[in-house]
């Protein structure tokens, strides 16, 4: 009976094999960070910030100092007033952009490593297909949230900073509740969504075309469905709708702009939907990739 | 009480096969790869690189199992840990220098930042590219290119390397670092399997081969008892000359040449004594410069020695 002799040193550990993910994202975002297009569409987001920022100060510190000539006319100028809409409505525009910038950034995610057969060489690693995931889902969300939720947290504190009391306190931290399900009811099913078309399709810009154009016949089926039935709850087949009715609900707006009759909690649940089956076709299509079969 | 020391094997394979739709990549493969350099030998579409893929886990076994250092590799971490692996193609981020794509792939293996700058930095060194290093990959040749993926896989300090082809694209002083860096390694205990359509290659760097031809294994052992099977076959050496003629008269009456055939500037000599006819053209190529201008032994092609042998096989003899 031959008696095998051990040639080779027992695994001792050594690489970190918990949270792999956090490479993944940290990669992804190094990559971003260089790329000149990102850093544009970033500086936009900050102007709006900025503009914010200066309405913040104006209506806190100006409008409310007596001996400011100014000050009767910003108390009078609606513009400037910092209500849950001001905060609502600063995340509805940047909205616009944490989309076209997550549609940048994501868009190539997968299917440029798909191209370049990256995905073996990651899987020969010790990486598993949901450390590939996490991490790529990750970036897009600390991306879409410093846009979105994040520059609405920092004004939050910035007002409650600029105006110390109880009641600015309680409001700002319901609206911070507000800004953070805003945000994530709109940054979860678009990441989700446009890294699964990164994963269908081979290109970038046949995935950002994708993207586009399914969200388009999504908003023009809701609006032909809502238009030829005469009722106006089938807006909320469209997603970016269905997001804007949990957003108003939950900054609990005065002046609703979406005029839909429906509990918002059908809203938030076709979001929620809509998310989790991006997601199942996500973690089939990658599990696929981790080992070929 | 005497009992038999062997290695434990760093590859075994049992009735391993795999296929994708009706075509059959690897076909009930069963062998044992000992620690070492080994050379992987096959002409394109042997299934070399299915097989290199079996043994990273990339691939799931159609059939059969196959086990890396103990163990099965698929989805297996402690496995792959100790892997490193050169692909064949060419796989790069884009705007990204020659050191970060080792750099990130270090801490994708799971190194902390300093233990993977410091790793990709003496593989950079190991495969000579540390002046280009912090250039983009985008500016690279193809030789450098190549360097750059060994040098990921070396990062890793891996027990068990598999290099895929990676001498495509080296201009032969690379080629001879590589070799030199291949043989290192295998000195250093490390195993390497190295995957090659070159039989002059591998040749180069072991004497182990396993030889895979059509997904099926035809012969496993040293690349001399490989080299003897294929002396029973007539070898070919084509000859550029300035004097084809003269050339072919000089070796038409040589003992074990027994076919001289000249078309244009090209001698083609067949002959069943190929030392004693390179010796001849060595002597020739001081001697009378213009009669030669290239030898190509056509039988350094690998895909000739498989003819041989699945001839070979087929006919029983």
């Amino acid at each position: 009976m031959p008696v095998y002799e051990q040639t080779y040193r027992s695994f001792e550990g050594g690489p970190a094999l918990r949270w792999r993910w956090r490479f993944v994202a940290a990669q992804e975002l190094r990559v971003l960070a260089v790329s000149r297009v990102f850093k544009f569409l970033v500086f936009l987001g900050g102007l709006h910030y900025l503009f914010r920022v200066m309405q913040i100060v104006a209506f806190d510190i100006v409008a409310q100092d007596p001996n400011n000539p100014l000050a009767p006319l910003l108390q009078r100028a609606d513009i400037f007033y910092i209500s849950g809409q001001t905060f609502y409505d600063f995340i509805s525009y940047q909205l616009t952009l944490m989309f076209v910038t997550l549609l940048y950034a994501g868009s190539g995610m997968i299917c440029n490593d798909v191209r370049n057969n990256l995905p073996e060489v990651y899987f020969s690693k010790p990486l598993r297909w949901y450390d590939y995931l996490t991490g790529k889902l990750l970036a897009l969300f600390v991306v879409g949230f410093f846009l979105t939720a994040g520059m609405a947290l920092l004004l939050l504190l910035q007002h409650a900073l600029m105006s110390p009391s109880w009641e600015v306190a309680i409001d700002c931290l319901r609206w911070s509740i507000g800004a953070l399900g805003y945000s994530a009811a709109a940054v979860l099913p678009s990441a989700l969504f446009i890294l699964l078309c990164s994963c269908l399709v081979n290109g970038q810009n046949y995935a950002a075309i994708t993207v586009i154009m399914t969200i388009i016949a999504n908003t023009a089926l809701a609006a032909m469905f809502a238009e030829t039935l005469r009722y106006q709850n089938w807006y909320v087949f469209s997603v970016p709708v269905a997001v804007g009715h949990v957003g108003e609900k939950l900054f609990q707006l005065a002046r609703p702009q979406i005029a839909l009759t429906i509990p918002w909690t059908y809203s938030l649940l076709y979001v929620a939907g809509f998310s989790l089956v991006c997601l199942v076709f996500l973690v089939i299509r990658v599990r696929k990739m981790e080992v070929a079969s | 009480m005497t009992v038999d020391v062997v290695r434990q094997p760093v590859i075994e394979a049992r009735d391993l096969s795999k296929w994708f739709g009706e075509v059959v990549a690897l076909n009930n493969v069963t062998l044992s790869i000992a620690p070492g350099v080994t050379g992987v030998l096959g002409p394109n579409g042997a299934g070399k690189s299915t097989f290199i893929k079996l043994a990273l886990g990339l691939y799931a076994p159609s059939r059969g199992e196959i086990r890396v250092l103990g163990e099965p590799p698929r989805n297996n971490r402690r496995v792959l840990a100790r892997i490193g692996w050169c692909p064949e193609v060419d796989h790069f981020y884009d705007h990204t220098t020659g050191f970060e794509f080792v750099y990130w792939l270090c801490r994708y293996w799971g190194m902390s930042p300093r233990s993977a700058r410091a790793a990709a930095l003496e593989a950079c060194e190991m495969v000579r590219i540390t002046d280009r290093m912090d250039d983009p990959i985008d500016e690279y040749s193809k030789g450098m290119r190549q360097r750059i993926k060994i040098a990921q896989a070396l990062a890793l300090s891996p027990e068990l390397i598999f290099l895929d082809e990676p001498m495509n694209g080296l201009d032969p002083r690379g080629r001879e670092e590589m070799y030199a860096l291949i043989r290192s390694l295998g000195d250093r205990g490390v195993s390497v399997i190295v995957s090659s359509h070159i039989l002059y290659e591998v040749e180069r760097i072991t004497d182990n081969v396993v030889l895979l031809v059509g997904g099926t294994l035809i012969a496993q052992g040293r690349v001399r008892d490989i080299r003897e099977l294929i002396d029973r076959y007539p070898h070919t050496i084509r000859v550029v000359s300035d004097q084809p003629a003269q050339l072919a008269k000089r070796f038409a009456g040589d003992p074990g040449v027994f076919a001289v055939e000249t078309r244009g500037d090209t001698v083609t000599i067949r002959t069943l004594t190929p030392d004693d006819c390179y010796e001849t053209l060595n002597i020739l190529a001081v001697k009378a410069p213009g009669w030669i201008r290239a030898i190509e032994c056509a039988d350094n092609n690998l895909q000739a020695v498989f003819d041989y042998l699945t001839k070979k096989t087929v006919s029983g003899v």
